[in-house]
């Protein structure tokens, strides 16, 4: 796998790697990426934990145009799939979905983590992204 | 806030694309017309507060407008910085420190989506590396959300922005000028779904100035003044659905436009059903939906009878809570007009995509109309010409009249648009009318086939079309020929009233004189034995000769 886009978004935990989010002591709020205060109670009292895995999809919507610099994509840009996906309830988590078709995106439906590749050679990073749950 | 803060003078310069004039050149036009209105001058300005997100400093303004050493403080906070200034400026007023002062927001867009740095918002690289940091996809995620929650068709956006266009289409000081059929904003391309590419605004260019003054001291300036009831700002508070948010907790929260309402209403000591008049954020259609709910003009999910309503073409539901009378985004806000100081909507679109032949077809039969006569030039000629099939021809243009309509209308539109960029600055009226013919002879030899096709075929606008497209655009080239002949008559009348052309019927000597302009286009070949520049002096006497001037 190439590099992560940024280690910083990823821990190690039993089913492999995994989304690395914050969770508030005081309020039980969870953030991700991880951060060291509540924007919910501004208490600085947050713990890092590894997110589910799966979850639902809450938005969804297709990326038409190329976005501009710094984006990783290659020159032969094709649609993605961008969403909010639900995670056990816990925290809504903005993703790249893995297909870009909006006849397989439904809210609510099973998807779960998967990592893909952007870029090219030196430049390749492995990003997140969710996809339906069975690959349907 | 207490009704003692009111604005005596107002001032506009038009938004789009100006082309040659700066940002900082278009806010000076802004400030002298809103202290014209309010038949007052900078150095009656006890301080300013402006501000601008790419056009430039606004306190630097103070090296042309004078250097009175007033207090300028620059504003800048991002799609609210025209707003925010306006507020405090009004708190400068309340607090007793000053009594009249100028409010000033301007900008001038690079053309493309707004990209900002994660960094200075507290996110990491990867969010825009991997391609999430993208306000277009943050407005599709929430109405896409929205629409299902509240069970809203998806063809409402499409009605929004219908609407936009339309009230862009009445309003000259608007960019996007000609109306779009519901039909024709579904089709357009898709850019993040559910959202196309017309149902987006577009970051452009221009200009907005205020005179405020303590409401006691309104009667000096003018007759007619408004009063500021109550002026909010608010920020996110935890559970709402923002931009550039790569999480969210799953508790919702109220939005900043629901908390800004309310104290709004509060402070004014009315409610949404006493409005007449509602300026929405529209940087895209889901927005104007959703901040409809959000401001209390309806209930989520009631949004389709209010636009009903809106059009006027539904009656009042028996639970209405807003009466028929109810404006929403009437002047076409950012969706008609373009984007100001916005950090929410940011493409330029061409009129169309990348891919799009549009341009192309124009081109080719500008220049087939042009050598050969509208009547002569064969419809599938132009298709050959382009390399495309008939079905793609028709695909953007459904006849030859519908291809002919448009070249008028843009035709129309660039003469408009000359004569507003050319006279803008002009101190005289002597000038300006210098100028004014001048630019109608600074075209391009493609400008000139423009314009000779335009001038061949006026007869066309006379006669309603049987096709809803051909129509829309027959209509829009009707409008745009009023607003011509109102510029040039306007021009005319402040020469009669500074004295320097001779009284007399104003809008029939703009007619004599905008006839005489275009008559050239009859005749004038670039090969020809005269040139545009020998055209352009003479003509230029013989237009202020005829109105009387030195």
């Amino acid at each position: 796998m190439p590099h992560p886009i940024d280690k910083n978004l990823f821990g190690h935990g039993p089913k492999g790697l995994a989304l690395l989010g914050a969770v508030c002591g005081s309020c039980d709020t969870t953030t991700f990426p991880r951060q060291s205060s509540c924007p919910r109670c501004t208490r600085e009292d947050m713990v890092e934990e590894l997110l589910p895995h799966r979850g639902t999809l809450w938005s969804w919507t297709v990326q038409h145009f190329r976005p501009a610099a710094p984006y990783l994509g290659t020159d032969d840009f094709g649609p993605y799939g961008v969403g909010y996906v639900d995670l056990a309830g816990r925290v809504l988590v903005e993703s790249r979905l893995t297909t870009a078709d909006p006849d397989r995106l439904r809210i609510g439906m099973p998807v779960e983590l998967t990592f893909d590749e952007l870029g090219f050679g030196e430049a390749c990073r492995s990003v997140f992204a969710f996809t339906a749950v069975g690959g349907a | 806030m207490t009704t003692d803060v009111s604005i005596v003078g107002i001032g506009i310069h038009p938004f789009g694309r100006t082309p040659g004039r700066s940002g900082r050149a278009q806010a000076l036009i802004a400030a002298r017309q809103a202290m014209a209105d309010a038949g007052t001058n900078f150095e009656a300005m006890q301080f300013a507060h402006g501000g601008s997100m790419d056009g430039g400093d606004a306190d630097s303004l103070v090296s042309d407008l004078g250097l009175t050493g007033l207090p300028f403080v620059n504003v800048w906070n991002g799609c609210g910085t025209g707003g925010s200034a306006l507020l405090s400026a009004a708190q400068a007023i309340q607090s007793g420190q000053h009594d009249v002062g100028l409010v000033i927001g301007f900008d001038k867009h690079p053309k493309g989506a707004f990209n900002t740095d994660p960094a200075s918002l507290g996110i990491g690289d990867w969010y825009a590396q991997s391609g999430m940091m993208l306000t277009t996809q943050f407005f599709a995620l929430k109405i896409q959300r929205y629409l299902h929650d509240h069970d809203l068709d998806p063809r409402l956006l499409a009605t929004v922005a219908e609407k936009a266009f339309a009230n862009g289409a009445a309003n000259p000081n608007a960019w996007r000028r000609r109306p779009l059929t519901e039909d024709e904003i579904l089709d357009a391309p898709m850019i993040n779904d559910p959202l196309t590419q017309y149902m987006f605004c577009s970051p452009g260019e221009g200009a907005a100035a205020l005179v405020v003054c303590r409401a006691d001291r309104a009667a000096e300036f003018t007759d007619d003044p408004v009063f500021l009831r109550s002026a909010v700002l608010r920020s996110r508070r935890f559970g709402s659905f923002e931009v550039f948010s790569p999480w969210l907790s799953p508790e919702r929260g109220t939005s900043p436009s629901q908390d800004a309402a309310a104290a709004a209403y509060e402070q004014a000591g009315i409610g949404p059903d006493e409005i007449d008049v509602f300026q929405l954020q529209d940087t895209e259609s889901g927005a104007e939906l959703v901040h409809m709910a959000e401001c209390g003009l309806c209930k989520d999910g009631e949004q389709g009878e209010l636009l009903a309503r809106c059009h006027g073409s539904q009656p009042e539901a028996a639970n209405a809570t807003v009466p028929n009378r109810v404006q929403v985004n009437k002047c076409g806000t950012a969706n008609g007009v373009g984007a100001m100081d916005s950090m929410s909507s940011v493409l330029e679109f061409e009129e169309d995509g990348p891919r799009s032949k549009r341009t192309d077809i124009l081109r080719s039969a500008v220049q087939q109309f042009g050598d050969k006569g509208y009547e002569a030039t064969k419809w599938s000629y132009v298709a050959d010409e382009v390399g495309i099939g008939q079905t793609a021809l028709y695909h953007y243009f459904e006849s030859k009249a519908h291809c002919l309509l448009m070249i008028m209308r843009l035709e129309l539109q660039r003469s408009l648009d000359r004569f507003r960029s050319a006279t803008g600055g002009a101190v005289s009226a002597t000038d300006a009318l210098r100028l004014a013919v001048a630019s109608a002879y600074d075209v391009t030899d493609e400008e000139v086939q423009q314009m000779r096709i335009l001038q061949g075929n006026m007869a066309l606008l006379s006669a309603e079309r049987k096709s809803e497209r051909e129509e829309n655009e027959r209509q829009a080239c009707r409008a745009l020929v009023d607003e011509i002949q109102a510029a040039w008559t306007k021009l005319i009348e402040r020469g009669v009233a500074n004295g320097e052309f001779s009284p007399g019927n104003s809008p029939l000597l703009a007619s004599v004189i905008l006839g005489a302009v275009v008559s050239v286009w009859r005749w004038y070949r670039p090969t020809g034995p005269v040139d545009l520049g020998t055209i352009s002096e003479t003509m230029q006497g013989a237009c202020l000769r005829i109105a009387g001037g030195a």
